[in-house]
């Protein structure tokens, strides 16, 4: 008896001295909660959200990296770069960095890995960024690399972050699930509890607090909540505003996404009445805290405040019904078929509550004499409607549509949506061309102005849209941790930047 | 009985070819697995050359020749999605479905009978009543409901289990108990009735006349004819448990051949879907057979029927 008390003590005390161990090595391993599991996690898909949320900067570093505050372009692998004319830049490496499989990273691992994104073998979805533009390598030496564009490209330094450099002995004949980049986090394992990475101690940089993490992948958003709550994650991904009920753990942010209909300018709505109308007859403020979040921001254009182009001139359209139905009284008046049905086309999967955002939308014009028909379509369908070349029979009708412009700069948005030979441009106006076509040549304060100056003329003359808003996401951050959301935290989320309380 | 089963495979046969080729066209005629992969904003030219990469460029019929081709030597093609062939896929995932169907239909069962045949013993009795009403809600409750309402009571307020993920023994429970409500309150009633109707039957009279015991005269005179129905709505069940299987796998995090399927789906993963319909449907027609040989096991009239 007296062996087993002493036993039972000694255990006891055993226990408690491996506690403090046991704490600490639980307290820096996190698990993080995402809402769907991507095909692959590639070094060359880190522009697309659930892949990226993983891959970027965690295992797989880039060139350089945009700041989510103010969109200015950072070094990363990428120390110096300089324009030597020709659409070339002379790009310097940081020196000293070694991959996860211990190959060293230099200017033949930047050439690999370019070529290697711009392969014909594989779809690389980060091409989708370089679209058009061929990207040629020169080695000048060790750290030292020539990197050109044809045609030449004003933003070449936003185009390398686009660029994730993989170790050399990535296969260029298939997407990879196991990615050896040179980022902080080495990839361990993919298996049915999710993907594992875990802290590189050969990292060039400041060694992140979190020694490891499980990424595992629930559909359910109440349930990533849930997980959080009951301390089985640390942090859930993107979580439903209904679930964010919880002010203390449940932090939103703007995530990078806006949200607008496209008006496709046929009868009735090819009257500039017709379209103003539209937008005088929405209340924006009333869908503000009641079916979206009230973090939701008004927005006068597609692209977000901290994008270099943006338009900070621009009002919101203020609500008043009384002059959109005098408007469209007037068009009546001449002739402009306003009683025309017509429809109005949500794509499925937007954001939560989004039918109920449309029907709103759609009550509210049913009230000054438009008759809108919803229509909410699967993206395939959805897809043909959106890009050029369109049907011929076409009619008039408003498509919802969402947009996240993180690159820091208008020219991600402004000819695909607005240029007359834009693939989703529903216009045709020589200024705004002009100014597209001017701005994307322009460096500095005129490249500014100009797509200033298109967002303007867009916006008060042209009308091609219904703007609506920048969206928010919710995040849940367990209490143990501390995690400031930002812009691109959906399709970026470091590892390095969350310490723990 | 031979025949009988030759037959029957015959049918299966036809009905599995039948399948394989509408699945083929169905899934491809929800579009091209392009726009789902790139992202929307992706321009033509790189639509373009994925298509042909994988081959959804060449004309449909062209694309299903092949496609039979490969099917005679049980070649599904790749997946898509992972770039690993689509049947190694599915059957890594068939086991995690097929124990959880498995679980989920031998607890739905002996629940169910042992419910069922307890109720019918005395009808309108407090106990039958309870029984009939608990049956309908589960019977008639959707899984996915279920599903989030399970986690909040006994993983969020009650801490009893863990909210999803595998790997240990409590994170099957959830799931399990989930899959097993719809055909355990479907079971409860089918074993009600027939056991009320075998129960007034003569010869139950006759054993009751005898002073056979009542839990004998129960469990093993009536329930051995009482079963019957029961095996038919089981087996029913359990080939639609691999519907339950989609969401609840999906809602749990369980790598089983549902979730493979809705992931598929999702990305049109063409190859992985007809490899998962192809084993779904190979694992419904097995059961079909032993449904068949309980029946002959259980009811010696069915023995002549098939001979």
């Amino acid at each position: 008896m007296k062996k087993m008390i002493r036993m039972t003590g000694a255990s006891i005390l055993a226990l408690a001295a491996m506690w403090p161990a046991l704490g600490a090595a639980q307290d820096t391993a996190l698990t993080i909660a995402l809402p769907a599991e991507p095909a692959n996690i590639d070094g060359c898909n880190t522009t697309v959200t659930g892949i990226g949320v993983i891959v970027k900067e965690n295992i797989v570093e880039t060139l350089t990296t945009i700041s989510p505050e103010d969109g200015s372009i950072q070094p990363r692998l990428a120390t110096e770069w300089e324009d030597i004319g020709d659409g070339k830049y002379r790009v310097s490496l940081r020196e000293g960095v070694t991959f996860h499989d211990g190959t060293p990273f230099d200017a033949e691992a930047v050439a690999f890995s370019i070529e290697r994104l711009q392969s014909q073998e594989i779809s690389c979805l980060d091409r989708t960024k370089i679209a058009g533009i061929e990207i040629t390598t020169d080695i000048i030496d060790e750290h030292t690399i020539e990197i050109g564009a044809a045609p030449a490209q004003v933003l070449m330094p936003t185009l390398f972050s686009f660029i994730g450099v993989v170790s050399p002995n990535t296969p260029t004949d298939a997407l990879s699930r196991s990615p050896v980049g040179t980022g902080p986090f080495a990839f361990e394992a993919w298996n049915a509890d999710g993907v594992h990475v875990a802290r590189y101690d050969g990292y060039w940089g400041e060694a992140p607090q979190v020694s490891e993490a499980t990424y595992v992948f629930r559909g359910e958003s109440a349930l990533r909540a849930a997980m959080v709550e009951i301390g089985e994650a640390d942090i859930a991904h993107d979580i439903a505003p209904q679930d964010a009920v919880n002010p203390d753990i449940d932090i939103p942010f703007l995530n990078g996404e806006t949200t607008r209909m496209r008006i496709v300018m046929l009868p009735p709505l090819d009257d500039i009445r017709v379209r103003e109308a539209l937008n005088l007859a929405f209340d924006r403020e009333a869908l503000l805290g009641t079916i979206l979040s009230d973090r939701a921001q008004i927005a006068t254009q597609f692209i977000l405040p901290n994008i270099n182009g943006h338009n900070p001139d621009l009002e919101p359209w203020p609500y008043d019904p009384a002059r959109a139905q005098q408007l469209l009284d007037e068009a009546r008046a001449d002739g402009v078929p306003v009683d025309r049905e017509i429809r109005l086309v949500g794509r499925i999967g937007f954001f939560p509550n989004q039918e109920e955002v449309l029907q709103a939308i759609q009550q509210m014009w049913a009230a000054v004499g438009f008759s809108v028909r919803l229509e909410m379509m699967e993206s395939a369908d959805w897809l043909r409607l959106v890009n050029r070349p369109y049907p011929a029979d076409r009619e008039a009708m408003l498509i919802q549509e969402q947009h996240d412009n993180n690159n820091g700069d208008a020219a991600f948005t402004m000819r695909f949506r607005y240029h007359t030979d834009g693939q989703q441009s529903e216009m045709n106006n020589a200024e705004v061309d002009r100014l597209i076509d001017t701005a994307e040549q322009s460096v500095g304060e005129e490249r500014t102005l100009a797509f200033q100056e298109a967002n303007r003329i867009i916006a008060d003359e042209v009308i091609p849209a219904v703007p609506m808003y920048h969206m928010v996401s919710y995040m849940r951050v367990g209490s143990s941790i501390s995690y400031e959301p930002n812009v691109l935290s959906l399709i970026q989320l470091e590892l390095a930047d969350i310490t723990f309380n | 009985m031979a025949r009988h089963f030759a037959k029957r495979a015959l049918w299966s046969a036809i009905s599995l070819f039948a399948l394989v080729v509408a699945v083929f066209f169905m899934s491809r005629m929800t579009g091209s697995p392009a726009d789902l992969y790139l992202p929307l904003d992706a321009p033509t030219e790189m639509r373009v050359q994925f298509e042909h990469l994988h081959g959804f460029d060449r004309p449909v019929y062209e694309q299903f020749f092949s496609f039979l081709g490969d099917l005679l030597r049980f070649d599904f093609g790749m997946s898509l999605r992972q770039g690993l062939p689509a049947i190694d896929l599915v059957l890594q995932a068939l086991p995690t479905t097929l124990l959880l169907a498995f679980y989920s239909i031998t607890i739905a069962l002996v629940v169910a009978v042992v419910t069922g045949a307890l109720a019918a013993w005395r009808p309108n009795s407090i106990f039958d009543r309870i029984a009939t009403v608990l049956s309908l809600i589960g019977a008639s409750l959707p899984n996915f409901w279920v599903a989030i309402i399970g986690v909040i009571v006994f993983a969020v307020t009650l801490r009893w289990v863990p909210t999803s993920g595998t790997g240990s023994v409590a994170q099957w429970v959830l799931p399990i108990a989930v899959l097993a409500l719809r055909p355990a309150g479907l079971i409860v009633q089918v074993a009600r009735s027939s056991m009320i109707s075998v129960l007034s039957s003569a010869y139950v009279k006759t054993a009751r006349a005898k002073g056979a015991p009542s839990r004998r005269i129960l469990f093993v005179h009536a329930l051995r004819n009482g079963m019957l129905p029961v095996i038919t709505v089981a087996g029913d069940q359990a080939a639609g448990i691999i519907n339950g299987a989609v969401i609840v796998e999906t809602i749990f995090g369980f790598p089983g051949v549902g979730k493979l399927m809705i992931d598929s789906i999702n990305y049109r993963d063409f190859a992985v879907i007809q490899a998962g319909v192809m084993v779904t449907a190979i694992a419904i027609f097995l059961m079909n057979v032993l449904i068949d040989l309980a029946y002959l096991g259980l009811d010696p009239r069915t023995r002549e029927e098939m001979v």
